[in-house]
């Protein structure tokens, strides 16, 4: 039995620690935290702090702590912490030990050997400095790998065609783009450019910023002088970045921000995702540029990527993916937790080393895009039913979106909201899985907002509300078995296609033809009636034996109705039925 | 004479009768019928290997269905391990929402301390506007109070800092000021409120620490 090996991500701002047990990647947590901050210090009793106290108390003791040493890693240089002056490599080694620590008291046993990454540009120098920074911390480092390596090894751990991956590498702190070739599990780093000074930290204060220029306009008064208002302003932005990566708009609300003059000051403002773009255009400009020149730097072109890979939690920022999607023409891998990836691709890395069977890192994600139909552009041209995706394949599961849209009448009174499952930008081509009317709304121009949320977890549900943003009015609606309504519609499809190749013509099947057929024609009653017989039929379950019976008779009258083409004999079961399904649903 | 002599014939004659008889039985005792014998041995045998192999066969069924059982004794525990965890972190997150609103409430509160009634020579506040102010005030305290008493029954307390020495285990700097008089890294004004859920740090407080030297 080979001795474990674990897997350590030593970053700027953070780093982590994981380990592969029976196949499967654990980043080990301390207590309940996986990120360890890179934060170094000595505390009032001299004694040595490791993490989130170090980072506590950064701005008291500035002498005594010491943050961001991965940025004089190889320089031969000291820092002091309380007197006692230490290479960069000492400081490093004590993180590593706390990381040594924290896998030893999950395993319950000792550990001395890690792979560790560094950024694909270290130098000789950079690099031999970790390893003697691991060598202090009683570590043998059996292997450094970089890290767009690890981040493409949590995808790809057993790939056996070649593949061209861009790492896409966006942390709170620094930016990171690489272009990498993998192979039979081997990976090589083509290419890799990247900004020291550039990350998620920024988009914050843009948004602080934009506050503080809204409050010196609207009630002429600079907040930077009240600390108060300024710790729960930086907190309010922080948190509508967050919210803005799921919905198109946040509304910022600090009630009793501040006392000027005796009078009470409240902040309440909307920012737009838009206008949140805009603020951080630049930025994301000067990441697009780093890709080019990555890619120049590997004598590629956007064309000759096959797959990229996002890494940092500020990767999260939709318009990055919008930017990634329309320069190389698919979508990011982003499954994978993009905080741990890099620390879990070292643990993979080490399980290699050790001959460990590692299984393929399984995520929960979505097999289908589900979306609404919407007035829209295809092929150029007006068309009524544009289908707008909302929650992408293979997003996260639970995962929880909104997209805003607008009436396109003056005094619209009502909209239908439609939505379907599927890929295809004409959203009649996709599977109806849900339908519902939301109606007094405002009597004002077209362009009234109204935001539609779809909510999707782990068992297939999907909740989908549609608001008017104006009024709050709100209507919602519950498919269960999302996940799966495709599957039985596409079995059928797939029974019928194979029956008609063996030249058998089921009977049943015959009249569900039939039946189809007879959808198509103007019998709008027939199609309504056949979707209540749908969701009683998912409903039978979960009901009540006698809710069962009156369902099962109330379903066979309105077959009975179907086959006679009995529209008038329809309406009463169908109404019963459709009473049954809402007090059971309720 | 004759009646002894018949007595003595009779119990010859039953004596021969007893020694042919067991003769007989003895005979046929001394020579079985082997064949009968073997196919009954057979026979028994076959039932006890039948018997024996039902044994087993229950024998494996029982410990095989002790397996499952153990085996889903263990999913079912480490699935109860995962539903109190996620219950907890359940119960975390909701209150960390909870102390957003309290965060406001108390904003609110605090800035009504503040308020004085106008009172100068040519100004005054209306009686009835003081009294109203002063009732919402009161109102609003109320309301605080029964906040705070709900963060309690939940064992949510607040992490006492003002005045106290900075420790980083509950509190984190985000301002420093010099303040001569008081001590160095005593806690001067407390930011942003922390909180301990269950002796546990459920948010750290935020503060503006003295900073001599």
């Amino acid at each position: 039995m080979n001795e474990i090996i674990i897997g350590i991500d030593l970053g700027t701002s953070n780093s982590e620690v994981s380990v592969v047990e029976d196949g499967r990647v654990t980043v080990i947590a301390d207590g309940d935290k996986k990120i360890l901050p890179s934060y170094v210090g000595i505390d009032d009793g001299g004694n040595l702090i490791i993490g989130d106290e170090a980072r506590n108390q950064y701005l008291l003791y500035p002498e005594r702590t010491v943050k961001s040493i991965k940025r004089l890693m190889g320089q031969n240089t000291q820092v002091q912490l309380a007197d006692q002056s230490y290479s960069p490599q000492e400081i490093s080694a004590m993180i590593l030990k706390r990381l040594k620590t924290i896998a030893e008291s999950y395993l319950g046993q000792t550990v001395s050997k890690a792979v560790i990454t560094v950024p694909a540009y270290f130098s000789d120098a950079q690099r031999q400095a970790t390893r003697q920074a691991g060598e202090i911390a009683g570590l043998n480092v059996v292997r450094m790998i970089n890290e767009p390596t690890a981040a493409a090894l949590t995808y790809d751990a057993n790939q056996a065609e070649q593949k061209k991956l861009l790492v896409y590498d966006l942390g709170g702190g620094t930016f990171d783009v690489s272009v990498v070739n993998i192979e039979q599990g081997v990976v090589e780093v083509l290419s890799s450019h990247g900004n020291n000074h550039l990350g998620g930290d920024d988009f914050d204060q843009k948004i602080i910023q934009y506050l503080i220029d809204y409050i010196q306009t609207t009630y002429a008064v600079d907040v930077r002088l009240y600390s108060k208002a300024m710790a729960r302003i930086s907190k309010a932005a922080e948190q509508a970045k967050f919210v803005l990566s799921d919905q198109p708009y946040a509304q910022i609300d600090e009630e009793y921000l501040l006392e000027h003059n005796g009078v009470a000051i409240h902040l309440s403002v909307e920012l737009s995702r838009m206008q949140y773009e805009e603020m951080i255009e630049d930025s994301i400009n000067l990441t697009m540029d780093a890709v080019h020149i990555a890619l120049k730097g590997a004598k590629f072109i956007a064309s000759d990527i096959d797959e990229i890979v996002l890494v940092g939690g500020s990767t999260r920022t939709p318009c990055i993916r919008e930017r990634l999607l329309n320069e190389f023409g698919f979508e990011p891998h982003d499954e994978v937790d993009a905080d741990l990836c890099v620390a879990m691709g070292a643990a993979i890395q080490a399980a290699m080393i050790n001959d460990q069977q590692v299984d393929k890192v399984l995520v929960d994600v979505t097999p289908y895009t589900y979306g609404t139909s919407a007035i829209g552009l295809l092929n150029g041209e007006s068309y009524p039913f544009k289908y707008e995706a909302i929650i992408h394949k293979n997003s996260v599961l639970p995962s929880r979106k909104t997209d805003a849209f607008v009436t396109n009448q003056d005094g619209q009174e009502f909209v239908d909201i439609t939505i379907y499952q599927g890929e295809d930008l004409d959203a009649l081509n996709n599977v109806k899985i849900a339908e519902f009317r939301v109606e007094g709304l405002l009597d004002v121009k077209a362009g009234n907002t109204i935001l539609v949320t779809l909510e999707l977890d782990l068992n297939g549900i999907l909740h989908v509300s549609a608001q008017e943003k104006a009024t709050g009015l709100i209507k919602s609606i519950t498919v269960n078995n999302a996940l799966s309504q495709a599957e039985s519609s596409s079995v059928k499809a797939a029974t019928q296609r194979i029956s008609a190749l063996f030249g058998k013509l089921d009977s049943s099947l015959y009249e569900q033809d039939k039946l189809n057929n007879e959808q198509q024609s103007l019998h709008p009653e027939i199609e309504n009636a056949q979707q209540v017989i749908t969701r009683a039929e998912n409903l039978l379950d979960s009901v009540s034996a006698e809710d069962k019976e009156d369902m099962v008779t109330l379903i066979e009258a309105i077959q009975h109705c179907i086959d006679d083409e009995d529209i008038v004999g329809l309406n009463k079961p169908v109404t019963e039925l459709n009473d049954i399904i809402y007090y059971v649903e309720s | 004479m004759s009646a002894e002599t018949e007595k003595k014939q009779l119990l010859e004659q039953f004596q021969s009768y007893l020694e042919q008889s067991r003769v007989e039985t003895v005979i046929a005792n001394e020579q079985p019928d082997l064949n009968t014998l073997l196919t009954e041995m057979v026979e028994l045998k076959t039932e006890v290997k039948t018997e024996a192999r039902q044994f087993k066969n229950t024998l494996d069924l029982l410990s095989s269905a002790l397996e499952t059982v153990q085996q889903d004794n263990k999913t079912l525990s480490e699935k109860m391990l995962e539903a109190q965890q996620q219950q907890d972190e359940m119960k975390r997150a909701m209150l960390l929402e909870f102390i957003e609103i309290y965060d406001r409430l108390s904003a609110g509160a605090t800035l009504f301390q503040d308020y004085r009634p106008v009172k100068t020579l040519f100004k005054r506040s209306r009686n009835k506007d003081i009294k109203v102010i002063k009732q919402f005030q009161q109102g609003q305290n109320m309301s605080l109070k029964r906040f705070q008493q709900l963060l309690q029954s939940y064992q949510v307390r607040v992490i006492d800092c003002v005045g106290q020495s900075f420790d980083p285990k509950r509190m984190k700097v985000v301002e420093t000021a010099t303040v001569n008089k008081v001590e160095n890294a005593v806690v001067l004004e407390e930011l942003l409120t922390g909180f301990l859920y269950k002796d546990k740090v459920l948010r750290l407080a935020e503060v503006k620490v003295n900073k001599i030297y």
